[in-house]
This record gives C-alpha cells, structure tokens and sequence, in this order.
C-alpha cells in the first residue's frame, strides 16, 4: 500500500522500461498503435466524447504520436522528466486535442490502465527470464504508478482552483450587498456565518452577538421593539420555505444610539423533521427611510393642527349655582369680549335658535343621567355661522356639581368632512381626524382632565377617575426625558406639537401626536396647558409601511435587474418602468396590451400563460411564471414574472402590479448545472472504476456507481441499503486496517487532503474476493476539521494481481529448482566421484605396484578401466560447471578485450605450437561474469585450434560490431537495444551446417574420441553462459573450410 | 638426529587413510601418523594430548560422519592452543565454493584427492616440504 506525498515520487531511470521502450520503438511500434487504437475505442471514458469528434486519421495521427514520444522519451529522459512533461503539458493546457477542463479521474486511470495495458501485452516478446519480466513488470507499474499519481493530483488541484473561483465570486457577491448576511442557527442561538459586514451595518461583530447570545435582546434591542423581536423570532421556527419574514426594530449601536433596521429572513436549513434549524437573514439599515417617514407624517400633523387645535376651548359650569367659567379660547370661538362675564344666559344666545332646545336636552340629560356629552350645534356669532362640537360630563367637586365641557370650533372642519364625504376614498380619513382627545392640565393644581375620546385612547374606561397626573404613566420611558422638555417647551413658548409613545395597560404602544397650548390667568402666571391627541399610530405604520415597500422595490430593481410593470385588468392596458424597456431592448412603445405581450411568447407557451393569468385572476392567487421570450431582434431571454392584483372594495381585481426579471444568465447557468450533473452521473456510470461516497459520519456509503455490479456483482441500492454494514460487507476483514476512516479500521488520513492508495480485497457477491486498487480522498469536512464524506474509486486489479502471484508463485518454483539442482550437482561432485577416483587411484596403483605380474592384456585392460574411470570424472566435472552457470554472481561492466587477451596467452603455447594466424577486433566493454566469459572464448578458441584442418596454416579470426535490433533479430535476437555481435571463425574442419543445432548438445561429437580429443561438453558449456548472458550464440560450418561461431549480446 | 614428524590423519574413509598413509610413507622421510575417523575423535585426541605433543599436521576430510570436517576446522582454528597447527583440507570436493568457505576458516591449504596414486605422492612430498620442514 502506498500512501501519496504531495511530492512528485523520483523514479530512479528505468533501465529496463526504457530498453523496452526502444523495443516496441523500432520493432513492434504499428501493432502497438493499431492495438492500442482498437483497445482505445473499445473504451468508454470521458474523454473519448472528445476524441470521437476527430477524424479517424487524426485519431490514429494522434496516437502514433503519442506513443513516438513516450517510447522515444523513455530512452532519452529520465521517467520523472517525462512524467512531468506530460503532465506540465496538461497543465499549461498545452494539450493537441484535449482541453485541461476536460480531463476526468476517470480518464487519468482508464488511460493509464489502458497503456500499462499495451505495454504488458508486448513484453513477452522482449523479455527472456522471468527475472527480467518480473523487473520490467515493476518497472512499468513504478513509471504508471508515479504518473496516475501526479496526474490524480494535479486534477484535485485543478478541482481546488475551481472551487477557490467559486468561493470568490460568492465573496465577492457577499461584498457587494449592502446589508449585513448571516446564517443563525436557531438551536444554538447563534450566527454561525456572516459576510463580515455586521460591524460596518449594526456596530457588532458577529462574534459579539454571539457572546451576548439571548441577552443579545435585552442589551441591544429597543425596549419598545423586544416583544416584536420575540415574536419575530418564534415566528421563524414557523417559515414555510421561499417565506420571507421582514422585521423591523431599532438597534442600539455602541454609542448607545438607536438605528432603525430592516431584517428579513428565510429558511436555510431544516433537519429531518422538517424543523427550521438555520435561517439565513439580511440586515438592512433603514434609518434614512425611517426619518423620511418621520417625515411626512410631521408634515401630515402640522396641516391638522393648523387646522384645529386652535379651536378648542373649555368651560366649567355649576348647573345649580349657575356659575360659569370659560377659557380664553372660548372667548375666541364666541366672538365676544373676554370682559363680559360668561353665562348660561351668553352662550345661549350665541346658540343657534334652532339648536337651542337640542342643546338644553342635552345639557338636562347630562344632569340626569350624568352620562357625558357630545354634540355639535351652530351658533351664531358677529353674524356668522359657525359649528362647535360641544363635549361635555358631570364632575362632582366638594359636594357641587359641575359640569365641565370643551368646544371646539368645527366649522370648517365641518366643511372639510361634506367635502371629503363626496370623496370616498378620504372619507375614512375625514372620519379618523375627527377622533381627537383633549385635555386640560391645571398647572396650579396638577389636575388633569380629560376627554372620553382620551380614555378611549389610553384605552381606560372614563368612568373612573384620572390621578393626578396620569402621563407618568403611560408615556414610554424612551420618551420621558423628551416630554419633560417639550413641556418646558411649552412654559417657555406657549405652545407646543410634538409626538410622543404612550405604552397602554394592554402592553401595546401607540403613536400620538399632540397640540398644547399654555394658558395663563388674569395676572399672566401660566394656569393651564390645553392640549389634543391623535392616536397616529396606524397611520405611521401605513406610511412605514409605503416606505418600505418603496425602499425595498426601488433595491430590489436596481439589484436584480428588475422591470415593473402594471397592467388594468379590465383594459388590459399595460404601463412599463423603464427597466422593462431595457428587458425587452426595445426604444419605446412597448406592449400596450397584455395580447401584444403574449407575441413575445411562442405560441403554445403563449396560451399556457393567459391560461395561467387567467386562473390566477380567477382563484385570486399571485402570478409566478419564468418564460422565454424571443425579442424582436431575435435574441432568446428568460423572464421571471411575477405580479399581484389589486382588488377594489368590492374584492373585485382592478389592477395588476408584478415584476418582471431578467433571468437569462442565471437560468442558462442552471441549465448548465444540470447538464453538468447529468454529463458526471454519466461518466460515473461509464466509468470502468468503481465510484463511490462514503458518508465517515453514517459510516455508509452514499453513492455508487454502477461499475460495482461489473465488478463485485452487487446492484448499487444493495450497497447503499447496507448503509452501516457496508464495511463489513465489502471489504475483506483482513484489510480493515487500510480503510481510512472507517470505523472497523481505526485509519485515518493523515492530512485532509491527502489522496490514500491503497490495495486491497473486496467481497464478491458469491463471496470470494477480488483485488482493487482503491484511490480515496477527503471530500467534505465539518467545521471542526472531521471528515463527513471520502470520494472513492476503486479499481478491479485482480487479473494483474493473479498475474503477479503466479509470476511470483514461478520465480520461487524456479529458485527452488535451481537450488535443488545446485544441491544435485554437489553430491554429483562428491559423491559420485568418490568410487570413481577409487577406481582410478587403485588401478593405477595396481598398474604399479602389481604391474610385472600382470600379462600385456591384463595391464591394458587395467589401463582401460582407469582411462574410463578418469574420463568419467571429468564428465562429471563438466557437467558440474554447466549446472554453475547460473545465478548469483554478479554481472559487472568488464572489458571482453582482456579477456581475449588473457585467453590468447593461456592459449600461447598451442597457438605458436600450430603456427596459428590468430587475428582479432578490439573488443567492447559491456556486463558479463568474467570467468564464464574466459571460458567461452576459451572453449571457442581451443575448438578452433583442436580442428585444425591438416596441410593448412591454421588461420582463427574474431570479429566484432554493434547492430541494430532489426539486424540481431534476424538472427533469433528478440532485444530492443542493439547488440554486441562476436564472430569466432576458423578455417578448420569444418562441418556440415544440418548438425549446426546439434552441436551446442551435451556429449554431442561429430568426431570420434580418437580423433579428437575433449568430452563434447565445451560448447554446450559456451551456449549456456551465452544464454545466460541474454545472450544467443549459433554456428556455421562449411565441411573442408572452416566454421563460424557468432555470439550475441545485448549491448 | 632425524626429526619425526606426527601427521594426523582425519577421513571417514579407510581406502583413502591408506592410501594417504602409503602416498607419505613413500617419501624418504619417516612419520607418525594417527589415523581418525571423524572431528570428534580429532578434538578428543587434541584435547589429550595438550598443547606439548601437538602434531605437526592435520589432514582434514570435509564430509564425515559425525562432527565433518568444517565444524572441526572452525573448532580448531579458534582454540588458541591448536591454532597454530598447520591443517591441510584433504577432499573428494573440487567445488570453488568449499574451497572457499575452507580458507575463510582458516585452513592453510586445500587439496581435492587426486585421481592417480603418483599425483598423491606428488602431493604429499610437495605438503612435506611445505610443513614438515
């Protein structure tokens, strides 16, 4: 198993590969290419989507060149150079056909698996012993194996590139939003994500909240505004998803000043039981909006209180004793000299006669029944018409009765209404301004009174007494301070209209808006401030509420490139904003009517929409479509409409108010994904590895592709449904241990992003087991660095696994039978010829010392047994040397040219005993083991100076070159590199070339042992070293002339 | 006066005790000889005799029955009393990796048996004049 180091592995130069290389170069090139082209399209990865858009020829061009430079770089360069190369390319996207985007893992090791493949294929014909299969086997498996190492991980880092783009543009997006995003987990009470922009919109990071954790609320929250936030909270457990729930409140930020803020929010994730767990949420800060509002309702207010507040004065009668007391303002109203004394007797003149009586009944009424009071009447004053609205009650004061009372001059308020009245839309409005409470507050006293329509909107009931100073009370802490200064405010100025928060028994909060005014007695010392108050509160949040739809549109058009648009249901007419102009990419005009509209559409998609307009209008619901449209320029564009009806008193739909968004770009990225998705779902079902997710948190696996049933026999939904038990299932329990993060194992990955390889075996379906090669990364960690998911592929190595076990299984078979031959040949040795050497050592001592008793027969016979015996040993000898051509010892760089040196002068006395004509070529240096080298050109030599041919100068030349490959292979040589070529010829005896085979046999003669000496072992000895050099030798012979002994080597 | 040299001779094999036997006695110099069939009987008979009446060689079979002839070696040349004793290898085996293993422990020569009586007697007048002088 290996374990992959970022680091590119050095693969030292492979000797053996490289020679190969040159092999299947110069001798088998075409049918690797034609082999690998038809094994290529049999293929199914990825990439050959890409290469099957080529042309055939340019396919098979393609290839040629591929394999020209890999087998001519491998004998020039070092592989980790060459791995690089290729790699570097493919990186710099240097590619002749692919692009660097379109490369797959599975590519990478289907091609990898395909070439190891080829190049297996031919090594037969390459490769003579098993020793030498087995290194080159490993020497391809080191070059592939490095190779599918660096390419793996130059994708993941292309991969990582790409996400790291992703990741920049959502930061980006984040960065460009004016508004604060967070992500806040509800469970944990805490924002576990935002775009940093917190600090910059509220004044606290989202670290701090998340210290300040619930009391967040209590701290920072308008006191006003907490139970709002409360709700707003539990009401965003209840979000249904695509709800978005809006919020606003105040914030105090940490100078202690409160800022208005906008907070929407949506769901962002549930668990399983479809509770809301994160929400994601926008703050938004809507001060300025919040003062425009502030605003135009000051504006609203300034209008009424010119408008009225002026007209109202009070009275204070005692119905027995007839005592009346007015305030200054009445003075006003009646139009009469504030030095007259008011009466009963005074106001009933001014009264309109033909009010009189009513305004008596009302008055016996008030005395009777003690229920309050409130009328209007006319009265008549300086000849004009006027209208008072006459408010009054009982009030009992030490024992007497009095009767306290307002007027208010409504005259023109009176106007106001008749003429608003003909206006229905402002009728209610007409009707609210009338709804005002009054209050008097005596200054000298502290009493305070007030009207019914005040308790009505403090909500208290009138009938029970006010305390002294009721506002203490009611007006909101936040607004205390300031009420202080508006009433020295209206001490110092006479007058005052502000508005102010009361906080009512029932927890809610009202906006009122309130006109005081200072009265002062005869002596100019101030005696009462006489005020009235409008209950504000849902006209402000009506104009809130505008305002925020208004902010919110106009963000929201310039954000999303957003048209609007509307359009009368009756008329079909439809108005454009201008963004829709550019949405259409049209000058002007644009669709009048919503059938021009439907032009845009096609045909059937056309009718689909009015359909849909249709049964929205119809069952009163919002319209939201995506449609493509096609421009009159031609140009295709996705549209996402939305739009809502506007309903008139009677529920009917008069008007539609939508939007209109321009989703073309995000919809064509859609599509994209889903294309991509379906392009990767493929490619993982095609692809000849197994894929797979492994979740380390379930500890099951999440996905597979369907390579597994090709593989392990197993259907995806079966491993999927063995969800914790997959381990177990899969795996073999011996191989645990190398499975990172699973639980069975223990293992773990040593960095998060390490890729793991390893092998090791699975489960088939029937229960045996199967080799794979198992690359794993981690694909998705938690946050706090654990690994949730490991993306798999394993790939189905069996074959080269039992390949590699039997030529493993046939190495050792072979070392045992070398071994056991080794062993043969000792006791050969000895024991063996131990009786031999009897023989021989008795018989000669026999000849010696019994010698003249024994007859000239008997002596010769006796010289027989000891020749035969003596002749033995030495076959035994011979035999022995053979069987030590072998193994172990080492093959060393030595030059051949000292060692025919050194033979010829072992050969000194015989060559000059012959007047032998010996010429030779310098020889290479190359690797052999010397001693059996000295033996061959030894054996060679002496046989050549054995068969003389009598009569003629004996004539021994030996001849070198270095061929080709092509060349050595005409002579049997199956060798990729060139080769060393030594010819040893004679003009000897010669033979005939039928027993030129026959002769390289042990104990082969072609002459009698009288004719010849030697035991015909010394070139079965000379081919055996030959061979076992890697070499080959053959002979040629020509009766009467001579013979020729050629050796090859590989050079 | 002539000096007698004592010549242990250790074989499994009672041809070739004789014959060695034969092949020294030959020579114009006259030897003791003990004969032994294997190294334990070596070690014994060294053992006895100590380090005074040490022999002037030893003629080592390799393969015998018993303690063979490489144990035996090893023993002797370790022993500081019996280092010095000249040991000549005396054996059927011509094998280049006995020859070898031989010297590493220590023997001062290796000889395979010779196949004729008169290249023994060659032999042993050549091991004469070697050690025995």
């Amino acid at each position: 198993m290996n374990t992959y180091v970022p680091s590119p592995p050095s693969i030292e130069k492979l000797q053996l590969l490289s020679r190969y290389a040159d092999y299947l170069f110069r001798e088998r090139f075409n049918e690797l290419v034609q082999e690998y082209e038809q094994r290529f399209r049999e293929l199914d990865l990825p990439l050959s989507r890409i290469y099957a858009r080529l042309e055939e020829a340019d396919l098979s061009r393609e290839m040629q060149r591929f394999w020209r430079e890999f087998l001519q770089g491998m004998q020039v360069d070092e592989p980790s150079s060459l791995i690089l190369r290729s790699i570097e390319r493919w990186k710099n996207d240097q590619h002749p056909i692919l692009r660097k985007a379109e490369i797959e893992p599975a590519d990478l090791l289907g091609m990898s698996h395909l070439r190891k493949d080829i190049l297996l294929r031919f090594i037969t014909g390459f490769a003579h012993d098993a020793q030498e299969l087995v290194l080159l086997v490993r020497e391809i498996n080191a070059y592939f194996n490095s190779w599918e190492t660096q390419a793996i991980d130059l994708y993941t880092q292309l991969l990582r590139e790409q996400v790291r783009a992703d990741h920049l543009l959502i930061e980006r997006v984040n960065h460009t939003i004016p508004g604060a995003i967070y992500i806040f987990d509800q469970q944990l009470f805490r924002n576990i994500y935002s775009n940093g922009k917190l600090p910059e919109v509220i004044g606290y990071s989202s670290e701090e909240l998340n210290a300040l954790g619930e009391t967040a609320i209590a701290q920072l929250i308008h006191p006003d505004d907490v139970l709002l936030v409360k709700e707003h909270l539990e009401k965003n457990q209840m979000l249904k998803d695509g709800e978005v729930s809006t919020t606003r409140y105040r914030i105090r930020n940490p100078q202690g000043i409160y800022h208005w803020f906008a907070n929407h929010v949506a769901v962002f994730r549930r668990n399983e039981n479809g509770e809301v767990l994160q929400t994601i949420g926008i703050t938004l800060s809507v001060d300025e909006e919040q003062k425009q509002a502030e605003a135009s309702r000051r504006s609203e207010t300034l209008y009424r209180q010119a408008e009225e507040l002026a007209h109202i004065g009070n009275f204070h009668w005692n119905p027995q004793t007839g005592q009346l007391q007015w305030s200054d303002e009445l003075y006003r109203i009646f139009e009469v000299d504030p030095h007259q004394t008011p009466s009963v007797a005074l106001a009933e003149m001014i009264c309109h006669p033909e009010d009189l009586k009513m305004v008596r009944n009302q008055a016996e009424r008030l005395i009777r029944e003690g229920n309050k009071v409130d009328f209007t009447h006319r009265i008549i004053t300086n000849g004009r018409h006027k209208i008072v609205r006459m408010r009054a009650r009982l009030q009992p004061e030490n024992e007497e009765l009095w009767i306290v009372g307002t007027v208010q001059d409504v005259t023109e308020k009176q106007h106001l209404i008749h003429k608003l009245q003909e206006k229905d839309i402002l009728h209610q409005q007409a009707e609210e301004l009338a709804n005002m409470g009054g209050w008097i507050w005596n200054l000298q006293t502290g009493q305070v009174e007030w009207t019914t329509q005040m308790y009505h909107i403090y909500g208290l009931d009138p009938d029970i007494p006010l305390e002294q100073d009721p506002f203490p009370r009611f007006v909101h802490p936040d607004d205390r301070e300031r009420m202080q200064l508006v009433k020295e405010k209206i001490l110092r100025e006479g007058k005052s209209d502000h508005n102010f928060r009361i906080v009512l028994p029932n927890g809610k909060i009202r906006n009122l808006h309130t006109i005081a005014r200072l009265f002062t007695d005869a002596e100019g010392k101030p005696s009462h401030i006489i005020g009235a108050e409008q209950d504000v509160t849902e006209k402000q949040q009506i104009l809130h509420q505008l305002q925020e739809s208004e902010t919110l549109y106009k963000q929201a058009q310039s954000l999303a490139n957003l048209g609007n648009w509307s359009m009368d249901v009756k008329t079909r007419q439809i108005h454009w904003s201008e963004q829709m102009y550019r949405i259409f990419e049209i000058e002007g005009g644009g669709p009048p009517t919503l059938d021009v509209w439907l032009t845009y559409l096609d045909k059937e998609e056309g009718e689909a929409a009015l359909a849909y307009y249709e049964e929205c209008l119809r069952e009163k619901k919002t319209y939201d479509r995506i449609h493509q449209i096609r421009l009159h320029n031609g140009k295709l564009k996705t549209i996402h409409r939305k739009g809502e009806f506007i309903y008139d008193a009677q529920g009917e739909a008069v008007r539609m108010i939508g939007t209109t968004q321009d989703i073309t770009a995000e919809y064509n990225v859609q599509q994209e994904l889903k294309e991509n998705q379906k392009f990767i779902q493929q490619i993982a079902d095609a692809s000849p590895t197994i894929l797979y997710l492994f979740d380390a948190e379930e500890q099951s696996i999440q996905y597979i592709n369907r390579e597994i049933f090709f593989v392990l026999g197993y259907l995806p939904d079966e491993i999927i449904g063995a969800e914790k038990n997959v381990t177990r299932l899969l795996y073999h329990p011996d191989d645990y241990h190398l499975l990172p993060g699973r639980k069975e194992s223990g293992r773990g990955f040593n960095e998060a992003d390490t890729m793991m390889q390893y092998e090791c075996r699975m489960r088939y379906k029937d229960g045996s087991f199967r080799w794979v090669l198992v690359r794993e990364i981690v694909f998705s960690t938690s946050k706090d660095g654990k690994i949730k998911q490991i993306l798999g592929t394993a790939l189905d190595i069996n074959r080269r696994k039992e390949m590699e076990r039997t030529i493993l299984q046939n190495t050792v078979l072979l070392e045992q039978s070398n071994a056991s031959l080794e062993e043969f040949a000792y006791v050969a040795s000895h024991d063996l010829k131990e009786p031999l050497r009897k023989i021989s050592t008795f018989g000669d001592r026999l000849v010696s010392t019994q010698g003249d008793r024994l007859n000239p027969e008997g002596k010769l016979y006796l010289q027989k047994i000891v020749d035969a015996s003596q002749r033995m040993q030495t076959m035994i000898s011979d035999l022995l040397s053979i069987s030590m051509i072998r193994g172990n010892t080492a093959f060393e760089p030595f030059s051949l040219q000292s060692i025919l040196e050194e033979v010829q002068q072992t050969l000194e006395h015989k060559i000059e005993m012959l007047d032998a004509e010996v010429i030779t070529d310098k020889l290479p240096e190359t690797k052999v083991i010397p001693s059996q080298f000295r033996q061959l050109f030894q054996n060679l030599m002496s046989n050549s100076l054995k068969f003389v041919k009598p009569g003629t100068r004996p004539r021994l030349e030996v001849r070198y070159e270095l061929i080709s490959p092509s060349a050595a292979s005409h002579f049997g040589m199956l060798h990729a590199g060139p080769s060393h070529k030594i010819e040893f010829s004679d003009n000897g005896i010669g033979f005939e070339n039928e027993f030129a085979g026959k002769i390289f046999a042990i104990f082969q003669r072609l002459h009698g042992r009288s004719e010849y000496e030697g035991s015909g072992i010394g070139l079965a000895i000379c081919k055996k070293i030959v061979e076992h050099h890697g070499g080959v030798i053959f002979a040629q012979g020509i009766p009467g002339e001579g013979a020729t002994f050629t050796i090859l080597l590989p050079a | 006066m002539k000096i007698s040299h004592h010549i242990v001779i250790v074989d499994d094999d009672a041809d070739d005790r004789e014959i060695v036997r034969d092949a020294f006695a030959s020579l114009t110099a006259s030897f003791e000889y003990t004969f032994l069939e294997n190294g334990d009987r070596l070690i014994e008979f060294l053992e006895q005799s100590g380090g005074a009446t040490a022999p002037s060689l030893i003629l080592l079979d390799l393969n015998m029955p018993g303690k063979d002839g490489r144990d035996t070696l090893h023993e002797i040349k370790k022993d500081e009393r019996f280092h010095q004793i000249p040991v000549v290898i005396f054996t059927t085996s011509s094998s280049i990796r006995d020859r070898k293993m031989a010297y590493e422990l220590g023997a001062n020569c290796f000889v395979t048996k010779p196949d004729t009586f008169n290249k023994l007697i060659e032999l042993a007048e050549s091991i004469r004049r070697l050690w025995l002088q």
